[in-house]
């Protein structure tokens, strides 16, 4: 069992650049064992980028990230696999496999790592996630014919199957009217308190933000302005932190030197 | 003028070393699948037999009715251009053969690597293209499965067992198209027509359609499956990536295809 303050996710001085571009700059956090750690910020601040790299997706230019004791940033695909079975994912359109049903989606990661799990046992612990996200009945449909909550719940129990210590959500409200986001928020806190799992959230939806966060790291322009609880982040007088939780929109002042010397080395 | 200039050398640098890079792409592909194939098991990744079987269903067997009416047609139409030029001369007799040698060399390999790189191949491409559009690729792998020997290695083995197999088909069922339509003008029967090509072909003419169909079968996986890993761009992004997986497959399939004619016939 893992101590409460236990880091499970420890990031030091990510840098991540794509071409000439930054997205990240010199990123900083932690992530403590049993917590729900919601990353937030706008469209382009590089949230995304930034699961991608905790996912080991992409690797980092510079600066280490530790997962469960694994510095992903120099580890091996060996390495790399016995770490993915710890993890579980659920991406922004679900990402089945929509070549499979709903069950072997779920099944499929069982499959490929316990072979020593017959047929049944598979089933049963396949079926039995899918009745955690209230999808008992569904496990023979098609992802085609599933709606676009159901098929976010059925993601949400293939990243549980295998009963990983570290879960990972990017935009799990996005898409979803009101009253599904709000059924999935609760299913979030649910298998917080249920399987103990520490859990990161990656949204822009800041009332399901504030509904599940323990905790919430906010990003702008590939930089964290602050780490806190909901309480600290909604009390802040950082500006940025204050246009985001208002929506208000940054103000653009355009640099046209700076824009004609980006054009003349681009033709360059 | 200058810019103009140093524009197009810009612009032909990033070609060449976008070429290099798919090469490099496609020779990682070959190597990581032949390596799952071959070791998979041990690392807890194994090439499942089941995805072969189902890949060799897709490829082979749902192939088998348009290569054996494109193999007869073209056996046909062999046999009709055959006996027209080698009439001229006064050597029909030589047509079985032209035909013979013609097909197991040449036409059945070809004709059924261009077939299977339109079906196939670009079924690869759209399949993994629209997979990496919807991150399904990433879902693999986050889950600790391998893509390339979830998605690559089957189909490549199910690609070296069966385009063989339907280039064999292939040569079999042309030679019967040739043989229905000559048999007549050269006054033999049909069976006659084929036992003369039996004894006429040497192992080495069906090597040589068979050593060349192992190489398109190799060309046709990596190209398919390496622009369906590159799609960016959405749907639009994976109608792109088939139409030049299928392209660009044609083009390497004809060109090695010179390149073996070329060392094989000296």
């Amino acid at each position: 069992m893992n101590d409460a303050r236990e880091p499970l996710i420890e990031v030091h001085g990510l840098e991540a650049w794509y071409g000439k571009r930054r997205i990240l700059h010199d990123v900083d956090f932690r992530v403590d064992a049993g917590e729900i750690r919601v990353i937030m910020g706008g469209s382009g601040s590089g949230k995304s980028t930034l699961l991608r790299h905790l996912l080991g997706l992409h690797r980092a230019t510079a600066g280490s990230i530790r997962l469960l004791g694994t510095d992903i940033t120099r580890a091996g695909p060996r390495e790399m696999q016995l770490l993915r079975r710890k993890l579980g994912v659920s991406f922004q359109g679900g990402a089945l496999l929509t070549s499979l049903s709903v069950g072997d989606n779920v099944a499929l990661p069982l499959r490929e790592h316990h072979s020593d799990l017959d047929e049944n046992q598979i089933r049963i612990m396949s079926r039995m996630k899918l009745e955690i996200v209230n999808l008992g009945g569904f496990h023979d449909l098609m992802p085609s014919q599933l709606s676009g909550g159901m098929v976010k719940r059925a993601a949400l129990a293939r990243a549980i199957v295998m009963d990983p210590q570290l879960l990972f959500f990017d935009e799990p409200s996005a898409g979803l009217d009101p009253v599904v986001s709000a059924e999935l928020d609760e299913l979030i806190l649910r298998l917080r308190d249920a399987l103990r799992m520490t859990i990161v959230v990656v949204t822009h939806e800041l009332e399901s933000a504030f509904k599940i966060a323990d905790s919430i790291t906010v990003l702008d322009q590939g930089r964290i302005l602050m780490t806190g609880t909901v309480d600290a982040v909604r009390h802040s007088d950082n500006e940025r932190i204050q246009d985001l939780l208002n929506r208000r929109p940054r103000e653009v002042v355009v640099d046209a030197d700076a824009y004609l010397r980006r054009l003349t080395e681009e033709a360059v | 003028m200058s810019i103009g200039l140093s524009q197009s050398v810009a612009a032909l640098g990033r070609a060449t070393l976008q070429s290099l890079a798919g090469f490099g792409y496609c020779g990682m592909l070959l190597i990581e699948s032949l390596w799952f194939g071959l070791t998979g098991w041990r690392s807890g990744q194994p090439v499942r037999i089941t995805a072969i079987v189902a890949e060799m269903r897709r490829i082979g067997v749902d192939a088998l009715p348009i290569v054996c009416l494109l193999a007869f047609t073209i056996g046909i139409m062999l046999g009709i251009q055959f006996i027209a030029a080698l009439s001229e001369f006064g050597a029909q007799s030589q047509v079985v053969i032209a035909v013979a040698k013609s097909v197991t060399r040449e036409f059945g390999a070809l004709i059924t690597a261009i077939l299977v790189a339109g079906r196939s191949g670009s079924a690869l491409a759209a399949r993994i293209g629209s997979m990496q559009v919807s991150q399904e690729v990433d879902a693999l792998a986050v889950m600790g499965i391998e893509p390339v020997r979830y998605l690559v290695a089957p189909a490549l083995i199910a690609m070296l067992i069966m385009l063989p197999l339907l280039t064999v088909f292939a040569d079999a069922v042309a030679i019967i198209g040739a043989a229905l339509y000559s048999a007549p003008a050269l006054n033999v029967t049909t069976q006659a027509y084929i036992l003369q090509t039996i004894s006429l072909l040497s192992p080495g003419d069906l090597w040589q359609g068979i050593g060349k169909s192992v190489v398109f079968a190799v060309l046709i996986t990596l190209i398919g499956c390496s622009t369906g890993f590159n799609v960016s761009g959405g749907a639009e992004g994976v109608g792109r990536a088939t139409t030049r997986a299928v392209v660009l497959s044609i083009c390497y399939i004809i060109v090695a295809d010179m390149i073996f004619s070329f060392f094989l016939n000296r």
